[in-house]
């Protein structure tokens, strides 16, 4: 049914862009805005796929680790903090450097090495 | 020759043991060939019911073989019966040839632990002269079928019981099932140090004390960040059990026997690579 239904307004956009000049010059900017944010987020996903921000702690030199986060664009370090839920109460700025990413990055994860192994301790 | 011991257990419930703990017997009984005891020490009886079925294991129960009769008479007295008597044979309604018996529990199975604490302690026992009781039982009961199986999988209870200590105390293994989110972590954390001394007082190391993530929703980030962590950290099962509406209705006891494909349809495929794995893990190749 919605298949249907995208299908049908599909074509009324194709037919409409075939037509109006000024229509399909808007409908082309927007679509390659969204293939770049897509492209860019598939990037991204596949980029902060093989990095885990506590085993990863855990295994390298501070220097290593840190390099491995510059490493990263600021949509990646967002994407790190959301997949591994290093912002549990939401108190990142949406206007946060990436150096200011990065460090919080580093900070959770720190803080949660500590409180794991004090949790093997106990 | 001697059976592997496994105990599949966790300190916090609903993880998935006794799944894991039916999965396994089935699959390695009916398509590995191995001859396979099921032992239930959780007064909940899933596992029973899950392998029995609700009429056997009224009958079961009426006929006075269940894990709470057995360790009824060395509680109480009475005529001794042998352990073996207590023993379903040929459980499960997978078809085919196969060696899948089991010791059904019953809710009243809760009541023998405190009894005898009652009956012992007034004796003159301590805690830990009990538990120790309770383990050469546990023990004896074992060693009397041993040649009759090459496994033998005890299904525990949630939390910890003194049947669930003694089993941990004389099996080899002990697979632990597990969510991957963070209460389970917690969980895992608590329950370990007691698997690994059980393991240490016989010269056991720790790689005898398996992870296995159950109940894995692919889609969640939460489940991939700590299934990611919990590899990284313990010995975990290259399976990982996922979340899925085939396994929660394989528990239920069909009159009409079938294939392992037909009761677990889509998580056919999985169960048989935990079953492969687990199989090597234990060295039963
Ligand atoms: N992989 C799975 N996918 C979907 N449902 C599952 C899965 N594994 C187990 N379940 C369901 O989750 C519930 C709990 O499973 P199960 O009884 O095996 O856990 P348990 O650890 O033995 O629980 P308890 O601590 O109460 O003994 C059951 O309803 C079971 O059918
Ligand atoms: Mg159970």
């Amino acid at each position: 049914m919605m298949d249907r239904t995208l299908s049908s307004l599909f074509k009324v956009i194709e037919d409409e862009a075939g037509t109006n000049a000024a229509f399909a010059a808007r409908l082309e900017a927007s679509l390659s805005r969204f293939a770049e944010d897509h492209v860019q987020k598939r990037r991204a996903e596949d980029r902060v796929g093989s990095f885990h921000p506590l085993i990863d702690y855990r295994k390298s030199a501070p220097a290593d680790f840190a390099a491995r986060l510059d490493g990263f664009s600021p949509v990646e370090l967002r994407l790190i903090i959301e997949r591994h839920h290093l912002d549990p109460s939401a108190t990142l700025k949406s206007r946060s450097s990436k150096k200011a990413l990065a460090e919080f990055i580093l900070t959770a994860a720190r803080a949660r090495a500590e409180r794991d192994a004090r949790l093997f301790e106990y | 020759m001697s059976p592997r011991t496994v105990s599949v257990v966790n300190m916090k419930g609903g993880v998935g043991k006794s799944t894991t703990v039916a999965c396994l017997a089935e699959t390695l009984a009916a398509e590995g060939g191995l001859r396979v005891l099921v032992i239930d020490l959780d007064p909940q009886s899933n596992v029973s019911m899950m392998l029995a079925g609700q009429d056997r294991w009224i009958e079961l129960r009426n006929g006075r073989r269940t894990i709470d009769d057995y360790f009824d008479q060395y509680v109480y007295g009475g005529e001794p019966r042998f352990f073996r008597e207590f023993i379903a044979p040929g459980v499960s309604d997978i078809a085919g040839e196969l060696t899948l018996d089991l010791l059904i529990s019953t809710p009243e199975f809760r009541n023998i632990e405190r009894h005898a604490m009652e009956k012992w302690i007034r004796q003159g026992f301590d805690m830990q002269q009990l538990a120790q009781r309770f383990s050469r039982l546990t023990h004896s009961a074992i060693e009397s079928v041993a040649d009759s199986y090459d496994l033998v999988l005890f299904d525990c209870p949630p939390g910890m019981s003194m049947f669930a200590e003694a089993a941990i105390g004389l099996s080899e293994f002990i697979v632990i099932p597990t969510i991957p989110d963070y209460v389970s972590r917690l969980g895992i954390f608590a329950f370990r140090k007691r698997a690994i001394r059980a393991m240490e007082q016989r010269r056991f190391t720790e790689d005898r004390i398996w992870t296995l993530i159950t109940k894995f929703e692919a889609a969640s980030s939460l489940h991939v960040s700590e299934a990611a962590l919990l590899k990284d950290q313990f010995n975990v099962f290259e399976t990982v059990i996922p979340q899925t509406e085939h396994i929660a209705r394989a528990a239920e006891w069909s009159d009409v026997k079938r294939s392992i494909d037909r009761k677990y349809a889509g998580a056919a495929p999985v169960i048989r690579r935990l079953a492969a794995e687990f199989r090597e893990r234990v060295g039963l190749i």
